[in-house]
């Protein structure tokens, strides 16, 4: 997410295309959040420590994969 | 970082393969759903059924928006776009979908109607006010990951006052469409791929009754292949335990509660009909939503008359079964012949999120169909 806009929208980079998009259901999305957008609505925020642990345990299993 | 390509590791996808082997008793058969057609996709185009062992069968579930409308409502919708004074706006991937008439959006579109293809419910809403002597129709179809931006389209609407703009609802619950699944005899679920969209707005409660009540495992899980590869590792460990729980692999962005934003503004638009007609599965009780009666001005069944009818599935075509997990694409006749992506035949194939559309896209047409 990139900027509030007025509205209950926001700007958001979509991997390089710009487009607005509501927060009426993020409402404490900031620029620099990453949000999950479906139809033009971000439904939820990424949550950068799940995100990491999610991650965590895929490299527990390489490492497993590697022991073996 | 953008948390994406990390979720593609080949090694880390193939670490979880070699897993998956450890966890299944040799020449054992499991059956796991995948509810949500985003996974289904995921699954082909990125080859990971060639990475499960062999006592896996993944079966396709009814999370396709698209293919569970049944041929009646596209009839109602086509009736409405036709009607001079109307605008019908919808989502690209409906134009496609035969009627009963066998004629589409798209061919209503060819015949003169005013049908425009929207990004969002809320671009509709931008046309109804650039166009006030027209009547603007939002074509509303999808789960609880769509609805909530037809709801909060129509809470718009209400507060600037736009009177000709109205919804043709078929928004789709998830939870009765699973329910009806689990209720049928002929489909026998070892556990279940949760979806993982859908649940950033209802969260993983509505998927408790499947463990506790059907004693089947959950697992809702993210898109990218590590993720549908770790959702199935889940599942395969909770098997082998004996256990039925819900887990949530998608814990980036699904909340166990939910988004309470969106769930009040469904809350407060629509209120759930006593039943919804779906492809291929049929009546399911309470698995539909409709406009609630504070918001009947926006409603289109209200506004304009809808033939209503209910339509057979083409006897060809094999959606239902497929919807179901009782077929897989290709053992239906029609299937790269009849009914193609370019002349679809079922929404199954006309979908983006389509099982028929996924094989085809991805070759899997070939295949012999097992003994």
């Amino acid at each position: 997410m990139l900027e509030r806009l007025p509205d209950g929208l926001a700007k958001v980079d979509f991997g390089g295309v710009r487009r607005s998009v509501s927060i009426a259901f993020t409402p404490e999305a900031e620029p620099g959040d990453w949000v999950l957008v479906h139809v033009g609505f971000a439904l939820a925020m990424l949550d950068e420590d799940e995100a990491r642990a999610t991650l965590e345990l895929l490299g527990e299993a390489i490492d497993a994969e590697l022991r073996a | 970082m953008k948390y994406v390509d990390e979720y593609r590791s080949a090694e880390a996808a193939a670490a979880i393969a070699t897993e998956l082997r450890t966890l299944v008793e040799p020449g054992s058969h499991v059956k796991l759903m995948e509810v949500c057609g985003g996974h289904t996709h995921a699954i082909y185009r990125h080859g990971l059924d060639a990475l499960l062992p062999p006592e896996v069968e993944l079966v396709h579930g009814p999370g396709c928006p698209v293919c569970v409308i049944p041929m009646g409502r596209v009839d109602d919708a086509v009736s409405i776009a036709e009607r001079p004074e109307v605008i019908f706006t919808s989502f690209g991937d409906m134009l496609r979908v035969p009627g009963g008439r066998r004629r589409s959006l798209l061919e209503a579109k060819a015949r003169g109607a005013d049908v425009r293809i929207v990004y969002s419910p809320l671009d509709a809403l931008a046309i109804a006010r650039d166009e006030p002597g027209r009547e603007v129709v939002f074509f509303g179809v999808g789960f609880e990951t769509t609805a909530p931006a037809t709801a909060l389209t129509l809470l718009r609407a209400r507060e600037l006052g736009v009177a000709n703009f109205s919804v043709f609802c078929n928004h789709v619950l998830i939870a009765p469409a699973l329910r009806a699944i689990l209720d049928a005899p002929e489909t026998q679920i070892d556990g279940f791929v949760g979806p993982g969209h859908v649940s950033t707005v209802i969260g993983t409660r509505p998927y408790d009754f499947i463990a506790r009540e059907y004693g089947r495992p959950v697992v809702v899980a993210g898109f990218e292949p590590t993720d549908i590869l770790q959702a199935i590792a889940l599942l395969l460990r909770q098997l082998r335990d004996g256990k039925a729980e819900v887990e949530n692999q998608y814990g980036r962005v699904v909340r166990d509660e939910g988004n309470p934003e969106a769930l009040a503004a469904l809350d407060e638009v629509f209120a759930v009909r006593d039943d919804f007609e779906w492809r291929g599965l049929g009546p399911i009780p309470h698995s539909g939503y409709r406009i609630a009666d504070a918001f009947a001005v926006w409603d289109a069944e209200e506004r304009f008359e809808v033939p209503g009818a209910r339509i057979e599935d083409p006897k060809a075509c094999r959606c239902g079964d497929v919807l179901r997990g009782m077929a897989k694409p290709y053992e239906c006749g029609v299937f790269g012949t009849a009914c193609t992506p370019e002349k679809p035949l079922g929404t199954c194939m006309v979908s983006s999120e389509g099982a028929c559309a996924a094989y085809y896209a991805y070759g899997r047409h070939r295949q012999k169909v097992p003994a």
